[in-house]
C-alpha cells in the first residue's frame, strides 16, 4: 500500500519537474573618463511552487539548476527574496552613470519574509548566520544593533506572496567595514551551475578583479511570474540571479588611446562554453559620438532606448568552433582627452561628515538632480549606529541653500543603546536643476573600554545613505531592473574618543609599587608596639664628664700593662 | 543451541580484536593566523603555506576551519591585490584562487577558538564553522602570531594562555572530538605553549624555545615592502612541497628536516603524549 503510494507520487514528481533556465550575460560599457565597466548576470530560473508550499515539507523542491545549498536556506528561514551585495569602492555616478545592481560599500543585505511569519527577528539572525557560512563573509555579525527595517525605500522587487508590501517583512542591514577578496569570489562561483571552470565564468581572473577601483559581487533571489499578470502559485519561478560588476582602467599604464580587449582586461579568454547556459550572449556598449572598431565584428548591433549596442552571441559561436577562444577587441581612433564637461547622471548624491573635536559632529547629504524639467520624487534612508546620539531636532532641509520644511513624509525610529540603530527616512521632491541638502547633528557617546573593537583608533562607520527614486525617461541606461533606481553615497568614518587601553596595566604597576613601598611602614606601625622607655636621659654636661674619666682611666692602665710586661 | 554458541564466540571475538585498534578514518584542520595589520602580512602567510598543504594532500576544505584576522590579499596597502606570497625569490601565491576563510576578521577571538576546538558554539553557527570531530579524527592545530612565554596574542588586543589550550585539549579528549592532535605553533617562544599539555595523543612542534624569539622572518621583499612568511613555515612549507599524497614520509622526517642555522632558532617537539611511534 505503501509502496503504492510512493510509486505514483514519484511518477507525478517526474511529471510536474519543468526545467530550469540559465542564461549568462555580460555588458561591457565604457565610461566618460577612459574606464571601462564590466557587468555580468547569471540568471537561474527555477519553479517555485514547492518553496512557497510549506505543507508539502522541506524535500518537495527538485533541485537541478538552482544550488540547492541556498534553496534549502531560503526554505528554512521562509524567505521570498533575497538581496546581498558585497563591494569595495565606490561608483561614481557623475562619470560612469547608473549601475543596474548598486551597491554601497561593504556588504549590504536585505529581505522580505513570507508574510506567515511571526518571528522575523530569529529568522533575520539564522539566515545572517548560515549565509556568513555559505559566503565566507563575517554576515554573522549582523544583528539587532545595525539592522532597520525601512518603509519607503524598499519594495520588493518580483512578486510579493500576499501581493501587500508590508514592511514588517522586511530587514535591512549594512556592514561598511567588510572586505572582499577571492575568498567570497570562491563560494559565490561555486554556486553557478557550472562554477568558474566554463561559460562566461571563467573570465573571472580573481588577480585582475581585485586590481580595480570598484568591484562588487552580489546574489539576487527573487519571484518572478511567467506571465505579467497576477499568477497562480503554479506559475510562479523563483530567480537567482549572480550579478558582479568591476570598472576597469586600462589607462592606468599611461598608453595614450584606451583600446582593450579581453584579454588585456580580465587576462583570460572565453575558452569554453558552460553546456547548461541556454543563452551566452556578450553586449558592448557602442559611444556615440567616437569613432570605434570591434574585433571581430558583432554579430548584430541592438538598440536599448537611446542607447547602441554590439551583440556577441557565444552558443552559436560555441557550437560551431569545438575550440573556442572567445576574445573581443575595441579600438579607438581619437587620442583620450579626460572630458571637460562631463554628462553627469540626472540623480548624483554625496555625504560628509562636518564638525571637530570628539563630542559632536553633524551629518550632512547632498542630493543633487542635474536633468533638466524633470523632478524627482526620492526616499532617503540613512542608518546612524547607536552610539552616534542624533538630535532630531536639528534635522533642517534645504533646497538650494534655503531652507524648507520637511516635505511630504518623514520616518524616524530613535535609536536604543546595544538595540538597534537610528533609521531616518525622508520622502522628498527635488525640483530639476537644485540641490537638496538634509543635516543632521550628533553628539559622540563613550563607548565602554570592552565594545571598542581590536583596533578601535580605525574609526566607527556611519553607512552609506541610500536614495531611492523611480526614472520615467527611457534616456537612463541601463534601466534597474527593480522598481526602483537606487544611488548611494559615500560611507564616513568617524573617529569616538577612544580609552588608553595601556591604563589597566599602568594602573596595576602603580598600585602594586606603591604598595610594595608603603607595606613595611604600615606594617611596622600597625603591628609593632611602642613603649615608652622610664630610665632618665643624663644631660650633656655630666655625659662629657664620664668621657673624660673613661679617657684618662685608659690611659693609665696602658702603660702599666707595658710596665708588667718589662 | 550448537549454532548460537558459535556465533556468539565469533561476536566475541569480533569484538575483542576491534576494540584495541586504533581506527583513524578522517582528517581535520584548524589554522589559526591571530595577528592584525599589514606588518602582519607573514602570519597570514604562515597560516595559508599550511591551508595550501593540507587542502592539497586531501583535507577538504569541508573539514578545515581556516582562522585569518585581517584581510592582506585585498588589503589597500598590497600592490598586488589578491595574491599573498610565501618569498621574495620563489613567489607561490598561497593564497591561491581557491580558498574559503571560515572565521576572518573580528571573529578571530580567543573566546571563538576555544569554542570551535570544544564545540561549544552557538546554535546557529553554520556547518562550515563547526569542528565536527569525532573520536576517529585527527586533528592539524596550527597557531600562529606574535606569542611570548605562556601566551599567543589575538589581534592586538587579548591573550590566550597556554594551560587554556591545555584544558581546551582536555575537554576535547574528554568528549572524545579527537583521536590524535598534531600541534604545531609559530610564534615567539613557541614550545612554552606546549609545555602544560597533559591530555594524551598530542604530538606538538614549536618553531622556537622559551628565551628566543622568532625574529626572522624570511625575507623582505622591496616591493611588498614587509617580511613574507615566517622562516619555521617556510621550511615546513618546502617539506610539505615535496609530499605527495602517496609518499612515505614520516613525521619523524619532517622533524629531522629543520637546521636550526637556517631556521635561527631551536625547534622544539613533544611526542611523550603521542603513543605511536614518529618514525613510522
Amino acid at each position: 500500500m505503501c509502496g503504492y503510494r510512493l510509486l505514483l507520487g514519484s511518477i507525478l514528481f517526474v511529471f510536474s519537474i519543468a526545467s530550469d533556465t540559465f542564461n549568462e550575460e555580460v555588458v561591457l560599457r565604457p565610461f566618460q573618463d577612459g574606464k571601462v565597466g564590466a557587468h555580468f548576470e547569471f540568471t537561474v530560473q527555477t519553479p517555485a511552487d514547492a518553496i512557497l508550499d510549506r505543507a508539502a515539507g522541506e524535500f518537495a523542491q527538485h533541485y537541478d539548476l538552482f544550488p540547492k545549498s541556498l534553496g534549502q536556506i531560503l526554505y528554512k528561514f521562509s524567505v521570498h527574496e533575497l538581496h546581498l551585495s558585497l563591494t569595495q569602492g565606490h561608483w561614481h555616478h557623475n562619470m560612469w552613470g547608473y549601475d543596474s545592481y548598486p551597491s554601497p560599500t561593504g556588504v549590504q543585505m536585505w529581505a522580505w519574509f513570507l508574510p506567515d511569519v511571526s518571528d522575523s527577528e530569529t529568522k533575520w539572525r539564522g539566515l545572517t548566520s548560515t549565509l556568513s557560512g555559505l559566503f565566507c563573509a563575517s554576515l554573522n555579525s549582523i544583528d539587532e544593533t545595525i539592522t532597520a527595517v525601512p518603509k519607503f525605500s524598499f519594495h520588493t522587487d518580483g512578486v510579493s506572496p500576499s501581493h501587500t508590501n508590508r514592511s514588517s517583512c522586511l530587514r535591512y542591514a549594512s556592514l561598511t567595514r567588510e572586505a572582499v577578496c577571492t575568498e567570497n569570489l570562491t563560494p559565490w562561483s561555486k554556486l553557478l551551475p557550472c562554477g568558474s571552470k566554463a561559460g562566461m565564468a571563467t573570465l573571472l581572473n580573481a588577480l585582475k578583479l581585485y586590481d580595480t577601483s570598484y568591484h562588487s559581487l552580489g546574489i539576487h533571489v527573487t519571484l518572478k511570474c511567467t506571465h505579467h499578470q497576477a499568477c497562480k502559485p503554479s506559475e510562479l519561478i523563483m530567480e537567482l540571479k549572480h550579478v558582479l560588476t568591476v570598472v576597469f582602467d586600462p589607462l592606468r599604464h599611461g598608453q595614450p588611446k584606451r583600446n582593450w580587449s579581453l584579454k588585456s582586461l580580465f587576462g583570460r579568454t572565453v575558452k569554453s562554453l558552460c553546456p547548461l547556459s541556454d543563452n551566452s550572449t556578450l553586449y558592448i556598449d557602442i559611444p556615440p559620438e567616437d569613432e570605434v572598431e570591434f574585433s571581430p565584428m558583432p554579430d548584430r548591433r541592438v538598440r536599448h532606448g537611446l542607447t547602441e549596442l554590439a551583440e556577441y552571441e557565444l552558443n552559436a559561436r560555441g557550437e560551431r568552433d569545438a575550440t573556442l577562444a572567445f576574445n573581443v577587441a575595441m579600438k579607438w581612433k581619437d587620442v583620450f582627452s579626460y572630458p571637460k564637461t562631463p554628462h553627469p547622471s540626472p540623480v548624483v548624491a554625496h555625504s560628509y561628515v562636518s564638525g571637530y573635536g570628539q563630542e559632536s559632529g553633524s551629518l550632512h547629504i547632498e542630493i543633487t538632480n542635474t536633468a533638466e524639467g524633470s523632478p524627482v520624487n526620492a526616499a532617503v534612508l540613512q542608518l546612524i549606529p547607536w552610539y552616534f546620539r542624533v538630535y532630531i531636532s536639528t534635522l533642517s532641509v534645504e533646497l538650494n541653500g534655503k531652507p524648507v520644511t520637511i516635505a511630504r513624509q518623514l520616518n524616524y525610529v530613535p535609536a536604543k543603546d546595544h538595540l538597534r540603530p537610528h533609521t531616518l527616512e525622508l520622502l522628498v521632491d527635488i525640483p530639476s536643476e537644485s540641490t537638496l541638502h538634509v543635516i543632521v547633528t550628533f553628539q559622540k557617546a563613550f563607548l565602554k573600554w570592552t565594545e571598542h573593537p581590536p583596533d578601535a583608533h580605525h574609526g566607527f562607520y556611519i553607512p552609506s545613505a541610500a536614495i531611492s527614486f523611480t526614472v520615467n525617461s527611457p534616456a537612463v541606461y541601463p534601466r534597474s531592473s527593480s522598481s526602483f533606481q537606487r544611488v548611494y553615497t559615500e560611507p564616513q568614518l568617524v573617529t569616538l574618543a577612544t580609552p588608553d587601553f595601556s591604563m589597566p596595566y599602568n594602573v596595576i604597576c602603580f598600585v602594586c609599587t606603591i604598595i610594595a613601598i608603603a607595606f613595611g611602614a604600615i606594617h611596622n606601625l600597625t603591628t609593632k608596639q611602642y613603649v615608652v622607655e622610664s630610665r632618665d636621659k643624663p644631660s650633656k654636661l655630666s655625659r662629657l664628664r664620664q668621657w673624660l674619666k673613661r679617657l684618662i682611666s685608659r690611659k693609665r692602665t696602658e702603660p702599666q700593662a707595658s710596665g708588667s710586661e718589662q | 543451541m550448537w549454532s548460537q554458541c558459535v556465533g556468539l564466540f565469533f561476536i566475541g571475538t569480533f569484538l575483542a580484536l576491534s576494540k584495541g585498534d586504533s581506527v583513524h578514518t578522517n582528517n581535520w584542520a584548524v589554522i589559526v593566523c591571530s595577528s592584525r595589520y599589514w606588518f602582519n602580512y607573514r602570519h597570514v602567510s604562515n597560516a595559508l603555506s599550511i591551508y595550501r598543504s593540507v587542502k592539497r594532500l586531501g583535507i577538504p576544505d569541508s573539514q578545515i576551519i581556516l582562522m585569518l584576522a585581517d584581510d592582506i590579499a585585498c588589503n589597500a596597502r598590497n600592490p598586488l591585490p589578491g595574491t599573498i606570497f610565501n618569498s621574495a625569490g620563489e613567489r607561490l601565491n598561497v593564497y591561491g584562487d581557491d580558498v574559503e576563510v571560515d572565521y576572518r576578521g573580528y571573529e578571530v577571538t580567543v573566546e571563538n577558538v576555544i569554542r570551535v576546538l570544544t564545540g561549544r558554539v552557538p546554535s546557529d553557527t553554520p556547518r562550515s564553522k563547526r569542528l565536527l570531530s569525532d573520536e576517529r579524527s585527527n586533528v592539524l592545530v596550527y597557531l600562529t602570531g606574535h606569542g611570548g612565554n605562556g601566551f599567543l596574542k589575538f589581534q592586538d588586543s587579548e591573550e590566550i594562555a597556554n594551560v587554556e589550550l591545555a584544558d581546551a585539549f582536555e575537554q576535547m579528549w574528554q568528549k572524545r572530538r579527537y583521536h590524535e592532535i598534531f600541534f604545531i605553533t609559530d610564534t615567539c617562544q613557541a614550545v612554552s605553549m606546549y609545555e602544560k599539555f597533559y591530555s594524551p595523543n598530542i604530538l606538538a612542534a614549536a618553531s622556537s624555545q622559551v628565551g628566543q624569539d622568532l625574529l626572522v622572518s624570511h625575507n623582505a621583499d622591496l616591493e611588498i615592502g614587509v617580511y613574507m612568511i615566517d622562516r619555521f613555515t617556510y621550511y615546513t612549507l618546502r617539506f610539505l612541497e615535496r609530499v605527495t599524497p602517496t609518499s612515505q614520509a614520516t613525521v619523524a622526517h619532517l622533524f629531522h628536516s629543520y637546521d636550526p642555522s637556517l631556521v635561527m632558532s631551536q625547534p622544539g617537539f613533544r611526542t611523550d603524549l603521542f603513543r605511536r611511534d614518529v618514525g613510522k
